[in-house]
């Protein structure tokens, strides 16, 4: 099994900390998988933790499937070019938001909906689209990097991605 | 929660990325975006198969799908649960999605990895709304069957090709509000496209050609199907990431160009629709528009309908057994007073083309024709001209039967109308033309080298 503090370098930090699109899945106890929105995605100071945030009301059949299954997935995708990431993900604790993830899902809702209005989303289709990160109760799933996968469209979507030397 | 896909049809016009969550065996799950989902039946759908993938080992192993929808109007999101059924890699839906993901791929010079192997088929077993004070679906403006009647019964009044398919295009602006379109006619080659009409560009464009398999207009000549590209920003984005993937693992993929389609500098979104009749392509009508999502699939199938009516209109317009007897023009008299220094005109045999003072002006019949026009101008000092004769002309060897030679008139007209001011042609009837020449002429036909 890889070593999970060297699976996030910094650059995959900083990409995923910043102005991203994000999937998340889980799977129930009959491998019925379900899949949301994330609204953020944080990386603990050593590398190991990720935490991303999701709504109550968009997610929380999924949350109790990611604590039930123990499992997530993950996509991170630049909008504007589609370079993506996958990270699978376990040991997955509902964990409480604090101040700096408060400021961070602030800073990236600001941030995601001026990227889409780049690729041809209108300011209200946008605002819509992450509505219910504005309005509604948060909740935050921790989780540890288990696996990296490069995801950009391809024929190389898929393949894992090799370790920072 | 519901099944029937009907109420949320518009999320599947390939605006905004869709996402889907798969489980394998044992119960890892996958997520990742989606090339292209489409709406089968009310409770199907069909996701592109391009590559072999996660997602595509998941569904064989285990078959249930979670699909994230966005509605492009209102930005509403849906979740809905699948399960896959098959594989579908020919027929109906097969060449619907391949279609698009070729025009796509030419646009982009990608045709040979951007291929679609299949289209996967999934049963929605329930879709859900996933905002709580979901606005109600804002649907696009759609054009109602009494304005296809209209912009039909338009068409019809027409005996005329120019005035036909003006009255089409300028049409397609008053009735669904699409201000830049063009048509295009097959060319007697079988293999390539020339415009002979476009409304809402400060060029006419007249003569430009496109070939088959060439761009979004060149792919629906090949293929003989619609094309729609609701959100061009994201085709390209997404075809621009697969080119980079494939460059960084196979210096074996070699790329064109991307070709640049003629029309708008930065158009948001194009449909492309087969102008057929007597089961024969005759051409394209191509429409494009600064709005993203301009042509939902209600309009896609209503310009269908009018690109049909269309194809039937022009062959009765080629149909010179109706030729008017006699001049709709009153003014008989020879406008003209030719000045100035002459007009160099050349004829090319070598293809027939035409350049005056050195400006390009046709090629092909249409050159050939003006060659025979302005001949028989300084010989006889003849202006008035009808159809029938240009085809009984044995300098000009044109087939007896129908062969375009009106389109080919319309095209010469307009060419002249773009690049030589001083020679005009001007229709005076069905069947007749006049031809004014405002200025000496030096004509000269030249053997061979092209200048």
């Amino acid at each position: 099994m890889s070593n999970p503090n060297y699976l996030i370098d910094q650059g995959l930090l900083e990409f995923l900390e910043s102005d991203i699109a994000i999937l998340v899945a889980t799977r129930d106890s009959s491998n019925q998988p379900i899949i949301s929105r994330g609204f953020g995605i944080r990386v603990s100071d050593d590398c190991t933790q990720l935490t991303v945030f999701l709504t109550d009301i968009q997610s929380r059949q999924l949350i109790h499937d990611a604590l039930q299954s123990d499992h997530l997935a993950v996509n991170a995708a630049n909008v504007t070019n589609y370079e993506s990431y996958q990270i699978k993900g376990r040991h997955v604790q509902q964990v409480e938001l604090n101040r700096k993830d408060e400021r961070h899902i602030s800073k990236y809702l600001r941030g995601i909906q001026e990227q889409m209005m780049l690729v041809g989303v209108s300011p209200e289709q946008a605002a819509t689209i992450f509505q219910s990160a504005e309005s509604q109760k948060l909740l935050a799933l921790q989780f540890t990097a288990h696996e990296v996968f490069h995801q950009t469209p391809g024929p190389g979507a898929g393949k894992s991605r090799p370790q920072p030397e | 929660m519901s099944n029937s896909l009907g109420p949320i049809k518009y999320c599947f016009e390939g605006v905004l990325p869709s996402g889907i969550a798969t489980c394998s065996a044992d119960g890892i799950p996958n997520v990742t975006y989606l090339s292209q989902v489409q709406l089968i039946d009310d409770t199907h759908v069909g996701l592109s198969y391009q590559f072999f993938n996660k997602t595509k080992t998941n569904i064989t192993e285990n078959p249930q799908a979670s699909l994230l929808l966005i509605d492009p109007f209102s930005g509403t999101q849906y979740r809905l649960q699948l399960r896959y059924e098959r594989t579908e890699t020919s027929g109906e839906n097969f060449e619907k999605l391949k279609v698009k993901l070729d025009a796509v791929a030419s646009m982009s010079g990608m045709s040979k990895i951007f291929k679609l192997k299949g289209v996967d088929i999934y049963l929605v077993s329930r879709w859900e709304c996933m905002e709580e004070n979901a606005s109600s679906l804002s649907a696009p403006t759609t054009a109602s069957f009494s304005e296809l009647n209209e912009i039909t019964q338009r068409i019809s009044q027409c005996d005329q090709l120019a005035p036909l398919l003006d009255t089409a295009l300028s049409q397609l602006e008053h009735r669904f509000g699409y201000t830049h379109s063009m048509i295009l006619f097959m060319n007697p080659d079988g293999k390539s496209l020339y415009t002979i009409a476009s409304h809402g560009y400060t060029q006419h464009g007249a003569g430009a050609e496109v070939r088959f398999g060439e761009g979004i207009i060149g792919t629906v000549a090949e293929q003989r199907k619609a094309v729609k590209i609701s959100n061009m920003k994201r085709e390209n984005i997404m075809a621009d990431a697969i080119k980079q993937q494939a460059n960084k693992i196979s210096s074996d993929y070699v790329f064109k160009q991307r070709i640049e389609l003629p029309g708008l500098k930065n158009p948001k979104s194009q449909l492309a629709v087969p102008i057929e009749a007597k089961n024969s392509l005759l051409g394209v009508l191509f429409i494009e528009s600064e709005e993203v999502a301009s042509f939902n699939s209600d309009i896609q199938e209503l310009i269908s309908s009018i690109a049909n009516h269309l194809g039937t209109a022009i062959l009765l317009c080629d149909d010179e057994t109706q030729e008017s007897s006699t001049s709709e023009s009153s003014n008989q008299e020879i406008k003209h007073s030719p000045s100035g220094n002459p007009l160099k005109v050349r004829f090319y045999l070598a293809d027939k083309s035409i350049f005056i003072d050195n400006d390009y002006i046709i090629k092909g019949v249409a050159g050939a024709i003006l060659n025979r026009l302005l001949s028989i101008h300084l010989e006889q000092g003849r202006i008035e001209f009808t159809n029938r004769e240009l085809r009984l002309d044995p300098e000009l060897s044109l087939p007896e039967i129908a062969d375009n030679l009106e389109a080919r008139l319309v095209l010469l007209q307009r060419r002249l109308e773009d690049r030589c001011h001083a020679i005009t042609m001007v229709k005076t009837g069905r069947g007749r033309f006049r031809l004014d020449v405002n200025c000496e002429l030096d004509l000269m036909s030249v053997a061979a080298n092209l200048p």
